[in-house]
């Protein structure tokens, strides 16, 4: 087994196995804990495939962002009866099978599914992988979120000059969002602070 | 690049003048009323542009923003029943002190149901799905502050965070099927994958594009209100306020149906079959929860939550016949009925509903007196003699809804009902299951035109027991007329429906080709390596 191998099957394990904990633990500051477990080798596991800023990012906004912001409002409101989440065993039963269904949707087709036959391989095989080494996917990343391809521009031919617009719009789309979230949450902060006066 | 911002030009006008609102709101000179007259002047501006783009930009193209004629005629409804609401609005907010908020964010909600319909990308599809929903949360919370207004935000928030993260998931097995993210290309690689020869049954294709297109149908379903996916609807409706109630049962829905159209009928080449089958179940057990719980409802908005369900229901039997007429293309109806093929009826019954649908929650915002709203259906007795043009209105909008010819509903009902009959499994047998649906359909405009004629009845039957002071303002009237003057010009729906028989064929298959592979598969040649790293 390699070291990759054998780094792979930790976090695989740690991720899944604290997402179990999270679900099984009634006291919600173990539940923030188990869930910084869970995420985090998230994060290792996108290492490992060579996705370096998509893990950066999962630590950062996730472990460093959500994580400590729940915390901090589980400190700031749970009181005596608030820690402690009791699920009446009714919607237990209910979720639990819902959730081992989907669990065996997915595994049965991930079993049955012939992965090297799939379009997406193919069209793969063709395209090349990038060797995991390689990693540094932040550059082109953020290239292209700012609407440059030059990996994709330099190359092609008989274009007359146009270029392709990478993420540039989506990235935009995704900052008018931010930009109304932060309007909603300023009326939240302010229609609570009215109630306590 | 000057291309692709070309071809979101409308879009952008609404974005750029909604964030513009909120900054301006933070000056205090902009007087309070004026804020809708400006939302208003957008609409006319995003709809000039929308216009000169048709002359300027021609149809067709690989970029991320898909231009045909889908998106157009998609964003021009958009355009119309928005600048429907924004009227309704103005009343209501011209002393409001959230008004430039509240305007920017219906304008957002327009800008992302127009982004919908023209994404080519499942990103950005994505991404005008949330333009739709993030605005609406902070709506839903910005005019009615009580325990129900509490209760309905979060319930919508938290069941709409959901349905975006199976819609995701969907999209995440998507790319894994094709691996991309670009819809033409995506349809170009499963064509050359699974396509067979017209007529014949698809293969079937792999089982992780059958999982993503329930996971999708899913996440969409919550969008449009589908049965198993409905719960939230009608304590939403009832929890909020009329012009709110109105917006989700149009916005959302019309943008949910859209993206099915984008990602499932007009993408999945080779899944159509089981899509067929997941289209036909939610379509029957949509159209029957929704009419038979709306009969039981004595709340106006609960019960129109309900009859928005069913309307659901009905517009999924054109999705489900599109999709058979996906691998039956020489046999689809659009040529000799001049009825129009599957997803061309669902347009068309999709612009015809929200046409209704606006005029009704216009209705309920003009009519209650000032601090109090239309709960009871009992509120609207004897209207027809207190308020005789409204309650005419009102009654047009009913039977619309009930399908009552020559209304625009009928037409649309005729459409997807003669699509659903005329499926034939072999040339000249019956398919059941579209059989069944077609007469499971026919029941259900039975049972719709029981409430919906009650409610015509508590208006023009009753005696009036009290004179109802109408507090919406002579705006919200004026919308009404205007979405009653334009559902009576398409009970002569030859012009519309020629339009929208032109849009459902699915559209022409891009070589698979690499227009626009995901940043980290590209560094294969060895100058890209170069480019690529530092």
């Amino acid at each position: 087994m390699s070291g990759a191998n054998f780094l792979f099957w930790v976090y695989a394990l740690a991720a899944g196995g604290s997402a179990i904990a999270v679900v099984l633990t009634q006291n919600v500051v173990r539940m923030a804990f188990w869930l910084i477990v869970s995420l985090g080798s998230t994060a290792g596991l996108f290492f490992l495939l060579g996705a370096d800023f998509v893990g950066a990012a999962q630590l950062l906004v996730y472990v460093g962002g959500t994580l400590v912001l729940l915390i901090f409002g589980v400190m700031l409101t749970a009181s005596g009866p608030f820690i402690n989440m009791k699920t009446n065993p009714g919607e237990l039963v209910l979720a639990g099978v819902v959730g081992c269904a989907l669990l065996g949707v997915i595994l049965s087709t991930t079993g049955a599914v012939a992965w090297d036959a799939l379009p997406s391989s193919q069209h793969q095989q063709k395209l090349g992988f990038n060797p995991p080494e390689d990693g540094s996917t932040l550059r082109p990343l953020g290239m292209s979120f700012i609407g440059l391809r030059p990996d994709k521009d330099l190359d092609r031919k008989g274009t007359s000059g146009q270029l392709s617009t990478g993420y540039l719009l989506p990235f935009e789309i995704v900052s008018v969002h931010l930009l109304v979230v932060l309007v909603g949450a300023a009326y939240l902060a302010r229609a609570k602070r009215r109630q306590g006066s | 690049m000057t291309e692709t911002v070309m071809l979101v030009l409308p879009q952008t006008v609404l974005g750029l003048l909604a964030c513009l609102f909120i900054l301006g709101a933070s000056f205090g000179s902009i007087p309070r009323g004026s804020w809708n007259s400006w939302a208003l002047l957008g609409l006319v501006a995003a709809g000039c542009t929308l216009h000169f783009l048709s002359d300027a930009v021609p149809l067709g193209g690989t970029t991320a923003v898909a231009v045909d004629s889908l998106s157009r005629g998609f964003q021009w409804g958009c355009l119309i029943i928005g600048a429907l609401f924004v009227l309704m609005a103005r009343e209501s907010q011209a002393k409001s002190e959230t008004a430039a908020e509240f305007h920017a964010l219906v304008l957002l909600v327009i800008c992302g149901m127009m982004l919908v319909s023209a994404a080519n990308e499942l990103i950005l599809l994505f991404l005008g799905l949330e333009l739709v929903s993030i605005p609406t949360y902070v709506l839903l919370y910005l005019d009615r502050r009580d325990y129900a207004a509490q209760e309905a935000t979060t319930k919508y928030f938290l069941l709409s965070i959901l349905s975006a993260a199976l819609l995701l998931y969907g999209f995440a097995f998507v790319y894994g099927l094709t691996g991309t993210t670009h819809l033409s290309v995506a349809r170009g690689i499963l064509t050359d994958a699974y396509a067979v020869a017209p007529g014949l049954p698809p293969t079937g294709g792999s089982v992780l594009g059958v999982v993503a297109l329930v996971l999708i149908f899913a996440g969409l379903g919550f969008k449009v209100a589908a049965v198993p996916f409905h719960f939230y609807a009608p304590d939403v409706y009832q929890g909020t306020t009329p012009f709110n109630a109105g917006l989700l049962a149009v916005a959302p829905k019309a943008a949910g149906f859209v993206a099915m159209i984008r990602v499932l009928s007009e993408t999945m080449v080779g899944f159509e079959v089981p899509a067929e089958r997941v289209a036909i179940i939610l379509a029957m057990i949509t159209m029957t929860g929704g009419n038979v719980l709306a009969l039981l409802q004595t709340n106006v908005r609960r019960l129109l939550a309900y009859s928005s369900i069913a309307h659901a229901g009905y517009m999924l039997i054109g999705i489900a016949v599109g999709f058979w007429e996906a691998w039956n293309p020489q046999r689809s109806l659009g040529g000799e009925t001049g009825l129009p093929g599957g997803i061309s009826a669902t347009l068309f019954y999709l612009f015809v509903y929200s046409l209704a649908s606006a005029g009704l929650f216009a209705v309920l915002i003009y009519l209650p007196r000032p601090g109090r709203q239309i709960e009871h259906i009992d509120d609207l007795t004897g209207l027809g003699r207190t308020q005789p043009l409204l309650a005419i209105a009102a009654a047009l909008f009913l039977f619309s809804m009930a399908g009552i010819p020559p209304l625009p509903g009928f037409w649309g009902k005729l459409s997807l009902f003669m699509g659903a009959l005329n499926v034939r499994s072999a040339p000249d047998t019956l398919h059941y299951g579209f059989l069944a649906l077609a007469i499971v359909g026919a029941i259900n405009a039975a049972i719709g035109a029981a409430y919906y004629l009650r409610l015509v009845a508590i208006m023009f039957l009753q005696d009036p027991i009290s004179v109802p002071q109408p507090s919406g303002g002579k705006p919200a009237f004026a919308a009404v007329l205007l979405a009653a003057a334009l559902s009576l010009a398409l009970s002569w729906p030859k012009p519309l429906l020629s339009y929208v028989n032109g849009i459902g064929e699915r559209p022409g298959v891009v070589a698979a080709g690499d227009p626009d592979p995901p940043v980290y598969t590209t560094k294969v040649n060895k100058h890209r390596t170069e480019v690529g790293s530092p």
